[in-house]
């Protein structure tokens, strides 16, 4: 298992409501794969870009900070990368020692 | 430019009092991971341009300096931080052919490195020597 962080990064145009229930559906990609989230995903709500993306001046974001098994997560990677909603997304692996301090379990 | 650069190195080394190794805010705020969601931090790197601050600058170790570059880096992929900002220049009536439409001909650093060029008599001709000599300034 590993401790990763999640950003996803919702097209702005879209609804509140449907932007937020992408939290759900990572929640739910997280714990289908076998992997758990640490807390809860924090949605920052509709934030202003630093530049343009798509000619859209801001955007919906969410973080999420799970542990899961190597490799788990490609899929859902891909339908991101498919998801016209999406307009990025970054899925990091945390070093040990950063997880450690978060106090994200990450057993062997 | 070469020699120039030898000539603030070797009055370094004659008086080494004069010289206080500055040391990264990193240190002095206890930084111990660098997160790219840190925009504040981050900033803190950067130029007014958004230029990420060289080494010598922002008094940061080899290994901290990658580290602040990287996460400077995946904060702009996320558009968190800018790749370029522009800046409004004090300066007016620019050499060459600047300030036809209001900006200035090139980056060359900030605005207030004016006076730092301009006792620089000698390296008028190119560019690479002016932002050379603000970086000894800075």
């Amino acid at each position: 298992m590993r401790a990763y962080e999640l950003m996803v990064i919702i097209d702005g145009d879209v609804d509140d409501p449907k932007a937020q229930a992408w939290t759900k559906q990572v929640a739910d990609a997280v714990a289908n794969v076998g992997g758990e989230l640490h807390g809860k995903v924090d949605w920052w709500g509709k934030r202003q870009f630093a530049y343009p993306i798509n000619k859209k001046p801001a955007g919906y974001y969410l973080v999420a900070e799970l542990v899961a098994p190597p490799g788990a997560l490609d899929d859902f990677e891909r339908t991101m990368r498919l998801a016209d909603d999406i307009v990025r997304h970054k899925l990091i692996r945390l070093p040990d020692a950063e997880a450690q301090r978060r106090g994200m379990a990450v057993p062997a | 430019m070469a020699s120039k650069k030898n000539k603030a190195r070797a009055a370094r080394d004659a008086n080494p009092r004069k010289f206080k190794k500055k040391t990264s805010i990193l240190v002095t705020e206890k930084v111990e991971y660098i997160d790219y969601k840190d925009v504040d931090l981050l900033q803190r790197f950067m130029s007014d341009r958004a230029k990420i601050r060289n080494r010598r600058v922002a008094g940061n170790s080899l290994q901290q300096q990658r580290e602040v570059a990287n996460a400077i880096k995946l904060a702009r992929e996320m558009a968190l931080l800018p790749y370029a900002k522009r800046v409004a220049s004090t300066r007016t009536g620019g050499r060459r052919d600047g300030g036809r439409d209001g900006r200035p001909p090139r980056d060359e650093g900030a605005p207030n490195d004016v006076e730092a060029t301009t006792d620089e008599t000698v390296l008028e001709d190119t560019d690479e020597t002016v932002v050379d000599a603000v970086e000894e300034q800075a």
